[in-house]
């Protein structure tokens, strides 16, 4: 059997796009793939070009030149709600929960809006049970760790073919860290295709099966986890501060 | 005393159509950005469509007719236009709704005149109810409970119907609701369609009450935008308490020393801002658009 044969399908591929923030040229030809069920990590210092490069995928930003394709079907030049009712969630850096509706009004939204159901609220609840819990809480009125289990469980609610995940673990605890790479784990472990934008290094070459490197907005490095742990260069290069 | 309670019912029945277009208002500045000059044309339209229908056809006949109308004329209006300036400064906003309300108002004055109009009280409803000491006529005891109805049919569309919880999320946040798969431009075309018809609705309801003419909708939509900014930009209960806050000040001033009425709302305003300036129910930061 080929390596070719071997490798999963290419679910989600972005083709040497262009973003600009007005005059800013910010990403310059980033060129990546993820395979069906693979985790693949973003990796690279802050500011340069990792959340761009989610947002140019969920139509958030629109590309001035290149291509977003997932499942071969085009999605530069589609607003945010189809991105996202082809299959494509993101959990944003800031978690962005309606802080005005309760978590349970959170969960129906996304439920609301979904365009195929995905988790059952049963399932959603198994996996984060502190959100059944404070189901008539609202937004506000959670913790940092909370917010972050919602902003996950709501993505997943939906019939998520791609999971873009941007800095997960930022602004949390220790232990409630762990729980969010437990969590993520099982995302993994349930075959959803993920983009892990992460700073936390250890934590994102920990699930992740391949890695990209981004820095000032160009594409330094593709490669397996390992060769980023054993490349000391490579890492205080691109990814220590 | 008999003065006293007439003045605060008034100011009950003002408040409440100040009310009923500050809530179309709040929900479309608080869903879609849009500040709105041309809500105020809604319950002109509503008024006069109602004027014309109940003609023919009766009264209860235009009550029906008006909020059909003004809610067609809107999703007409945004389809065509105002979809267009949602992303744009509030200065365009401003230039092309106030626009088009003059366009509404001067289309109203060559159809219908410059002159004043009236539909008088329907025969059904005439009269008066013995309130303690005073006699104050049924209609606007009516009107009052039928806009107070509105504002809570409203407020049910909200927070129990799918579109309502998509309208109230995307208050706080549009693009996160987008990114979710929500339909955002359905559920605010809806809601300013709603907002549409209840402002005309209680245009036509209140012609028996309020005269009309063509500039009635500047008239209303002035204080109106008061009520928004003294309840708070973007909340229902805001618009539902400073509408009520506005009228009864409009009318008691108006028993104490009426030449101030028209000043008072202003001042009521301006402290306000002075001292809370997300408004009374309105929250500091309502928004996080980017």
């Amino acid at each position: 059997m080929t390596a070719a044969a071997l490798a999963p399908a290419t679910r989600l591929r972005v083709e040497a796009i262009n973003t600009y923030y007005g005059d800013s040229h910010i990403l310059r030809d980033v060129s990546l793939e993820i395979g069906a069920g693979e985790t693949v990590a973003l990796l690279g210092r802050n500011g340069v070009g990792k959340t761009t490069t989610l947002k140019s995928i969920v139509g958030w930003l629109r590309p001035r030149t290149g291509s977003v394709t997932l499942d071969g079907r085009e999605l530069v030049g589609c607003d945010m709600m189809t991105i996202a009712r082809a299959g494509v969630a993101l959990v944003p850096e800031e978690r962005r929960i309606f802080t005005n509706l309760t978590v349970a009004e959170n969960l129906k939204l996304a439920q609301v809006t979904a365009r195929a159901p995905g988790w059952t609220l049963d399932h959603v609840y198994e996996k984060f049970p502190r959100l059944r819990e404070r189901l008539g809480n609202k937004g506000d009125e959670i913790s940092g760790g909370e917010k972050q289990m919602l902003s996950i469980a709501r993505a997943l609610l939906q019939d998520v073919k791609v999971l873009l995940l941007d800095e997960p673990t930022e602004g949390l605890a220790p232990l409630i860290v762990r729980e969010v790479e437990s969590v993520i784990r099982e995302i993994k472990a349930a075959g959803i295709t993920t983009l892990l934008v992460e700073q936390n290094l250890y934590s994102a070459l920990a699930v992740a099966d391949r890695c990209y490197i981004i820095d000032q907005g160009e594409i330094k490095f593709e490669g397996t986890p390992e060769q980023v742990r054993s490349d000391e260069e490579l890492r205080r290069r691109y990814l220590h501060v | 005393m008999e003065a006293l309670i007439d003045a605060l019912l008034n100011g009950l029945v003002q408040g409440l159509i100040y009310v009923a277009i500050a809530v179309g208002l709040t929900i479309v500045f608080g869903t879609l950005r849009l500040v709105n000059f041309a809500h105020g044309a809604f319950y002109a339209v509503g008024a006069y469509t109602g004027l014309v229908v109940a003609e023919h056809y009766g009264f209860v006949t235009g009550l029906i007719a008006a909020p059909i109308a003004v809610a067609l004329f809107a999703i007409v209006l945004d389809r065509v236009v105002l979809r267009y300036f949602y992303d744009k400064t509030p200065t365009a906003q401003i230039l092309v709704t106030f626009g088009i309300a003059l366009v509404v108002e001067e289309t109203l004055r060559l159809i219908f005149g410059g002159t004043t109009q009236q539909y008088p009280t329907p025969a059904f409803l005439q009269g008066a109810v013995q309130l303690g000491p005073i006699a104050y006529p049924a209609y606007r005891l009516l009107f009052a409970v039928g806009v107070l109805i509105l504002i809570g049919l409203v407020w049910l569309f909200l927070i129990r119907t799918d579109y309502g919880l998509i309208v109230r999320a995307g208050t706080r946040d549009r693009i996160m609701v987008q990114l979710l798969g929500g339909n955002i431009r359905q559920a605010s075309t809806i809601v300013f369609a709603l907002g549409a018809a209840v402002a005309g609705l209680v245009g036509a309801a209140a012609s028996p009450i309020y005269s009309i003419d063509p500039g009635t909708g500047f008239e209303f939509l002035v204080p109106s935008f008061v009520v928004v900014v003294v309840g708070g930009l973007g909340s229902f209960w805001g618009a539902v308490l400073g509408g009520l806050l506005i009228g009864e000040l409009y009318s008691i001033t108006t028993l104490v020393y009426a030449p101030a009425a028209n000043v008072i709302i202003y001042v009521c305003m301006a402290l306000v801002l002075l001292f809370r300036p997300q408004g009374l129910l309105g929250e500091s930061e309502v928004i996080r658009q980017s």
